[in-house]
C-alpha cells in the first residue's frame, strides 16, 4: 500500500492561512493583551484561536468579516477557561496552556511600567472575573461597539449593556477598595503613619 | 434620570457636550453610588486606552502557522492501487478519516465505494477529504450539504455550505468538523463544480454503537 504525504494542495492552503493570520494577528493580539497583560499568554491564546481556524479556512474565507468570527472563539477560550462544567473546551487545551493562561497576574516587567490609574488598574484587573475583562475591553478600551459585541459574545444589547455596567461598577469599587488609594488619602489628611 | 440612560451616557464621549445630558448626569450621579463607582472604571479604562501595548515576540505569526498546521503535515494518508473511499482508524482523541476520491475517474478505473466514517456522539470530529484532480482547476465551486443527523461545528443548522476555490493537481484536502447528534448519524455530500463539469462526493457518518451493531 502505498502513502502519500498532502502535497502540493496543503502548501497552497498553508499559505492561504497563513495570509489570514498576518491580517488579523495584531487586533487579536492587542486583545488579548488587554485581557490577560502577559505578552506571553496573549501569544498563547492567539495562537489557540487560530488553531480552531486551520481546519475552517474555506468556510471563514467566504465571512464578510472573518474577524468577528475569530475574535468570538477567543473570547470563548478565554471566559470559558475557568467554567469547571464544560470540561470538553478545558481538556483540549494541552497541559503548558492551560496553566499559564490560569496565572492571571502580570509579570513584574510589565506591571512595572504603569503609573497612576492604570497602575491601580494592574493590580486589581487579575480578580475581575474574565468575562468582566472582556467585555470592558472590548467596549470600553478597544472601542468596539454594541452590534459588534452582540456578534462576538452571541449576547443581546440590553443584556450586554447591563453587563457592561454592572462589570463598571463591580471594577470602580474594587477601585475605591485598593489599598494605596487609602494611603494616599491617609497621608493628604496630614497624618503620616 | 435613571441608571440605564445614564450608563448609556457614561459610555458615550459625545454625549458629555450637550449641555442638558451633562446637567442630568450630574444630578443622577450626586445621588447614585453605582454609577459613581461607574464613572470611577471608566476613567481608568479611558486612561489605559492610551497606554500601548507591547509588541508580540519576534516570530509569533510564523510560530502560530507551524503550530496550526503541523498535525496535517506530519499525518499520512494511506492508499489502495486503486482510487477508492477509504476510512482510517479513528485516532484517541477525535476522528479522523481520510477519504480519497478521484475527481474525474478513467473509464477503466472502478467507481468509489461509499466510504464512511464513525463518530462518538456529541464529539466533534474532523473528517478530511481528499479531492483528487488530475489537473488544475481555478475558480471550483465547492457545496458540502449535510443529511440526517449531524452538523458541522462552528455553522450550526447551516445544511449547505458553498464557497469558490482553486484545487491543484494531486490531493486537496478539505477537512470538515462534524458533529453527530443522533443514533442514525447521517451523510456528508460534497460536490465539486467546475464550468460544465460536476463531480459528487458521499461520505456516511455513523455513530458508534450503531456501528458496532451493524
Amino acid at each position: 500500500m502505498a502513502s502519500l504525504r498532502l502535497a502540493a494542495g496543503s502548501r497552497q492552503r498553508a499559505k492561504r492561512f497563513e495570509a489570514l493570520v498576518r491580517q488579523h494577528y495584531t487586533p487579536l493580539y492587542r486583545v488579548a493583551y488587554r485581557w490577560t497583560h502577559s505578552v506571553e499568554d496573549a501569544e498563547d491564546l492567539v495562537q489557540e484561536t487560530c488553531t480552531r481556524a486551520w481546519p475552517r479556512l474555506e468556510a471563514i474565507e467566504q465571512f464578510d468579516r472573518p474577524s468577528g468570527w475569530l475574535m468570538r472563539v477567543m473570547y470563548r477560550l478565554f471566559v470559558d477557561l475557568t467554567r469547571r462544567h464544560d470540561r470538553r473546551r478545558v481538556d483540549e487545551l494541552d497541559d503548558a496552556l492551560l496553566s499559564t493562561l490560569t496565572s492571571d497576574e502580570p509579570g513584574p516587567d510589565e506591571q512595572a511600567e504603569w503609573t497612576g490609574k492604570a497602575a491601580r488598574l494592574a493590580r486589581v484587573w487579575p480578580r475581575m472575573d474574565r468575562d468582566k475583562r472582556a467585555l470592558l475591553t472590548l467596549h470600553d478600551i478597544e472601542g468596539y461597539t454594541l452590534e459588534e459585541l452582540q456578534e462576538i459574545t452571541g449576547l443581546k444589547e440590553g443584556t450586554l449593556k447591563s453587563r457592561l455596567h454592572r462589570a463598571r461598577v463591580s471594577l470602580g469599587r474594587m477601585l475605591q477598595k485598593d489599598p494605596d488609594l487609602a494611603e494616599i488619602k491617609f497621608i493628604s489628611g496630614g497624618v503620616r503613619k | 434620570m435613571k441608571c440605564d440612560d445614564c450608563n448609556a451616557l457614561l459610555g458615550d464621549p459625545l454625549a458629555w457636550t450637550d449641555a442638558d445630558k451633562r446637567a442630568q448626569v450630574i444630578e443622577h450621579l450626586a445621588v447614585c453610588v453605582d454609577c459613581r463607582d461607574a464613572l470611577a472604571a471608566l476613567e481608568v479604562l479611558h486612561e489605559v486606552r492610551e497606554i500601548p501595548v507591547p509588541p508580540p515576540t519576534s516570530g509569533a505569526i510564523a510560530q502560530v502557522v507551524h503550530a496550526a498546521t503541523a498535525e496535517e503535515r506530519e499525518r499520512p494518508i494511506g492508499l489502495a492501487g486503486f482510487w477508492t473511499g477509504l476510512a482510517l482508524g479513528a485516532a484517541a482523541t477525535g476522528i479522523v478519516a481520510a477519504v480519497s476520491l478521484a475527481l474525474f475517474l478513467p473509464a477503466d478505473r472502478p467507481e468509489a465505494l461509499v466510504p464512511q466514517v464513525t463518530m462518538a456522539l456529541h464529539q466533534p470530529g474532523r473528517v478530511s477529504i481528499g479531492i483528487e484532480s488530475d489537473e488544475p482547476l481555478q475558480g471550483a465551486e465547492i457545496h458540502v450539504s449535510l443529511r440526517g443527523a449531524i452538523d458541522l461545528e462552528g455553522f450550526e443548522g447551516q445544511r449547505d455550505i458553498r464557497w469558490a476555490t482553486d484545487l491543484e493537481r494531486g490531493v486537496n484536502e478539505l477537512t470538515l468538523p462534524v458533529v453527530a447528534l443522533g443514533q442514525g448519524g447521517g451523510q456528508l455530500i460534497v460536490e465539486v463544480y467546475h464550468g460544465n463539469r460536476q463531480k459528487a462526493f458521499f461520505v456516511d457518518v455513523r455513530t458508534q454503537g450503531n456501528d458496532d451493531a451493524a
